[in-house]
């Protein structure tokens, strides 16, 4: 007998010991150890200093937004903004974010039911799969009745965004047209000046360049070897492909007939140009595993002499680095943005522009105060809303701009000079929280004065001579490419094609690249065009041509 | 039934501290189980398990009709024949090994610092690897240094060097705490026997032959039914960690593509058909090679 109560007892004891794990939450950015109580309740509000009037009780918006990203940098970028509005709007902004794949995560949100009531960056496609199970909630009778701002700013683009049905599924993030320059070549300044700034006009030029600039450079400081260009996760091939005429990755006829460029001779072109460089020993080994930041490494370490990629990456990388490193630092020690364009190309295709927006921020079926957070939502997307949450907190000594009342404000001399003497402090300015909330305002020129914009640093870009340098390089290389954008519903049957597809070209594309003789990357190449054909690439041609014709008509309406 | 009652009431101290296991197993082995029916239906995610419509096999045939599925299969099958091949000796040589060593603080202090790899995870080896194998890596700059290549070997970049780096370094990760079974194993052999083969005048390496090896075959072969078992489990932190566009050819396995498919994609059906494929071959390898291993050394499992 007593031994099976001795046996019970062990048992027990190894239940209680099994579930005696603390419970830990997952890791997030949560505003909230910023936040006062949610839905605290608050003395009846005048309007504040932008004109708006908060509720009496607390909003609290609870999102989760879309963005692989750094949940303690997003702490820290968002603790002085969230502060602000707290106070002056009475609106507690709680962000998480996941250094993860969006994508996954909100597959499982989706699967557990385990989401908040709204998501930030949600794509189209994934706008879809949730409606169709019923989690996402319809704003356009709120919008209607509270959103005065938010079709103002949408304007004629408004229906669009519209379903079928009418129903607005969510609001764009991002959207409107900024004619500033995205992707590009770029070229090491100082080293190109010592050889006498000779003409780069073709793919055949910049090669030609690079290649000197590493001989008259073999290694850097620390003996290491110099490459003449890398890679890292964020460079994508379509843009790449610009450089040979290109439009995001397809060859477009005078029919806007599309081909992907895997069936074509300039894709082929493109990827040879890489693979030259590889073989001659001229691109780095490591291309395709470096990560960003390793790519930044050995970029600001003067391992890397040209990149074709976003802007600011050289900027980041390069004399944003060395300016603060390097006691010899010099201001011509920086890349200068120039444009390629291919022999035979009509033009260098670089930047394409989707005025519809990046994405998507929708309130899911467990939201509970909806009224409360388009009001919120409207301010946002109001000019004055757009500044504050581009620009971050004003009226500090280091904030980047000051705000009086009735729609009066200034920018901070002290830090626009920062930003046109290159001495502006990103990672400082940043903890202001300028777009730490991008929640639902837009990217393009502020409707009240035509040529505010949410990037704080891109409102100078005529007065600072080196963002001037670069538009004026590339102005020619943007282009609209709003009627490209398709969205790839759960049960398009096409969905699965095209993402096998890229999954297929990205790998394909890299194996072509690394072919060490002309002969294998030919094999490489034909044997990438052959299996995404056969995946059904053709069929997706068909499909993208039929929806970008259905859209241009409709844009042309 | 009778007789099974009995039993139980005999040995009910026994039943009672298995209880929690028995519920733990059932709670979160079996039960999740039920799930599995989705691989049989178009399921979409947020709806219940059984508001799919039902597609029969359907998932299962695309699966092998897929370009992917040779690749998958034989990636699966070469990194996890290689890990059977060298992963299950390494372990039971290095306990033979440490059984022969006399200095018992030297005995002790290797065995611990064995065993360390094993805790470290997969992400740390993974930086690990990096800089060991990356271009500007310790090895090609010994390699250069040596004058035995003129240019750096992307060791990680290429894919005919990924099946090896896998196994060496799940080798290098595992053999210490694998040998604990084996040391355990050894370390209950009758001293009897090596008296008594001391008497003979046996060699130690006729000591390792005639009565360690087979005083623990039973402990071999019982790993290696189980290490067959888990010939679709070749791996998935390292592939999904030391992968990269330039080898995805070599790194894919089933676990990677279904964690693709499923989790990545939403493709959930699909990923469970193909996981469920292969809990099913699994079984029937553990089964097949309990069957042969009774067969041939009169030693099971089951």
């Amino acid at each position: 007998m007593w031994n099976a109560v001795l046996a019970a007892a062990i048992a027990v004891g190894v239940t209680a010991g099994c579930s005696s794990g603390k419970n830990e939450s997952e890791p997030s950015a949560s505003g909230s150890a910023s936040a006062s109580e949610s839905g605290s309740a608050a003395p009846e509000a005048a309007a504040n200093l932008f004109g708006w009037t908060p509720p009496a009780e607390t909003t609290v918006i609870d999102f989760y937004q879309g963005d692989r990203d750094n949940p303690d940098k997003v702490a820290r970028n968002t603790e002085k903004i969230h502060r602000y509005i707290l106070d002056n709007f009475n609106v507690d902004l709680k962000k998480t974010v996941y250094d993860v794949d969006p994508k996954e995560r909100l597959n499982l949100m989706l699967a557990s039911g385990d989401y908040p009531e709204v998501i930030v960056a949600m794509d189209g496609d994934n706008v879809s799969k949730w409606n169709a199970q019923g989690k996402i909630f319809d704003l356009a009778p709120l919008v209607d009745q509270y959103g005065p701002n938010i079709k103002k700013a949408l304007g004629d683009k408004y229906k669009s965004y519209l379903d079928k049905d009418g129903k607005l599924l969510g609001i764009p993030r991002g959207w409107g047209l900024l004619p500033i320059t995205d992707f590009s070549a770029h070229i090491r300044l100082d080293w190109y000046q010592e050889m006498g700034s000779p003409p780069i006009e073709t793919p055949e030029d910049y090669y030609n360049v690079l290649k000197q600039m590493v001989a008259a450079h073999p290694t850097n400081a620390q003996g290491e070897k110099v490459y003449a260009l890398s890679w890292n996760d964020q460079i994508k091939i379509n843009n790449v492909m610009g450089i040979w005429g290109l439009k995001d990755g397809y060859k477009e006829d005078a029919n806007h007939n599309l081909t992907h460029w895997v069936n074509t001779d300039e894709g082929m072109e493109a990827a040879r140009y890489y693979n030259r460089f590889y073989r001659e020993g001229l691109l780095d080994p490591d291309l395709f595993i470096n990560k960003f930041d390793d790519w930044k490494i050995k970029f600001t370490n003067e391992r890397i002499v040209g990149h074709i990629g976003l802007w600011w990456q050289s900027w980041d990388a390069g004399h944003e680095m060395w300016r603060t490193t390097l006691p010899d630092y010099k201001d011509n020690m920086r890349y200068v943005q120039i444009a390629l364009k291919a022999p035979g190309a009509e033009k260098a295709y670089l930047s394409p522009k989707d005025t519809t927006g990046w994405n998507y921020t929708v309130l899911t079926d467990k939201v509970k105060n909806p009224e409360a957070i388009i009001k919120f939502f409207d301010f946002m997307m109001s000019p004055m809303g757009t500044r504050l949450m581009g620009w971050g907190v004003p009226n500090l000594e280091d904030s980047g701009w000051n705000y009086e009342s009735g729609g009066v404000w200034s920018f901070n001399e002290t830090q626009k000079q920062a930003l046109l003497n290159g001495t502006f402090d990103y990672d400082h300015f940043e903890q202001l929280g300028g777009n730490a909330y991008w929640i639902v305002h837009g990217q393009g020129l502020l409707e009240d004065d035509g040529k505010s914009t949410a990037w704080y640093d891109q409102n100078f870009n005529g007065e600072d001579k080196w963002k001037k340098t670069m538009n004026d390089n590339l102005k020619d290389t943007i282009y609209d490419n709003t009627a490209r954008r398709i969205v790839f519903a759960a049960d398009n049957p096409f969905t699965l094609v095209n993402e096998q597809v890229e999954d297929m070209v990205t790998d394909g594309f890299a194996k072509a690249v690394i072919s060490k003789t002309e002969e294998d990357f030919v094999s490489n190449f034909n044997e990438l065009r052959e299996k995404a054909n056969k995946l059904g690439l053709h069929d997706l041609e068909k499909y993208r041509t039929e929806e970008y014709k259905k859209q241009l008509a409709l844009l042309n309406e | 039934m009778q007789n099974l009652m009995r039993r139980i009431v005999r040995e009910r101290q026994i039943w009672i501290m298995a209880v929690p296991m028995i519920a733990w197993v059932l709670v979160f082995s079996y039960y999740p189980m039920y799930g599995m029916i989705i691989s049989f239906q178009n399921y979409v995610p947020g709806n219940s398990f059984f508001s799919g419509d039902w597609v029969g096999f359907a998932h299962f045939e695309r699966f092998f009709s897929s370009p992917d599925f040779l690749q998958v299969m034989r990636n699966t099958l070469a990194m996890s024949g290689l890990n059977i091949l060298f992963g299950l000796p390494a372990p039971l040589i290095l306990a033979l090994l440490l059984n022969e060593l006399r200095n018992k603080t030297f005995k002790r202090v290797t065995q611990t610092l064995s065993y360390i790899p094993y805790f470290i995870s997969w992400v740390v080896v993974a930086s690990i690897l990096f800089t060991l194998l990356g271009s500007d890596g310790l090895l090609n700059r010994l390699l250069l240094d040596f004058g035995m290549i003129k240019d750096p070997i992307s060791f990680l970049g290429e894919g005919k060097y990924f099946w090896t780096i896998i196994t060496a370094s799940n080798i290098w990760k595992d053999i210490g705490f694998n040998s604990i079974i084996y040391l355990s194993a050894l370390a209950s052999i009758d001293r009897e026997l090596l008296d008594a083969g001391k008497v003979d005048g046996i060699s130690r390496f006729g000591t390792v032959w005639h009565i360690y090896l087979p005083g623990i075959r039973t402990t071999i072969i019982l790993l290696w039914i189980l290490g067959i078992g888990g010939i679709l489990n070749a791996g998935f932190e390292q592939q999904l960690l030391l992968g990269s566009p330039t080898t995805s050819d070599y790194s894919e396995v089933v676990d990677t593509y279904v964690y693709k498919y499923g989790v990545q994609l939403g493709y959930y059906s699909f990923a469970s058909a193909v996981n469920l494929l292969k809990a099913v071959v699994s079984v029937v390898l553990v089964l097949s090679m309990n069957r042969i291993a009774k067969k041939l050394f009169d030693t099971s499992i089951v």
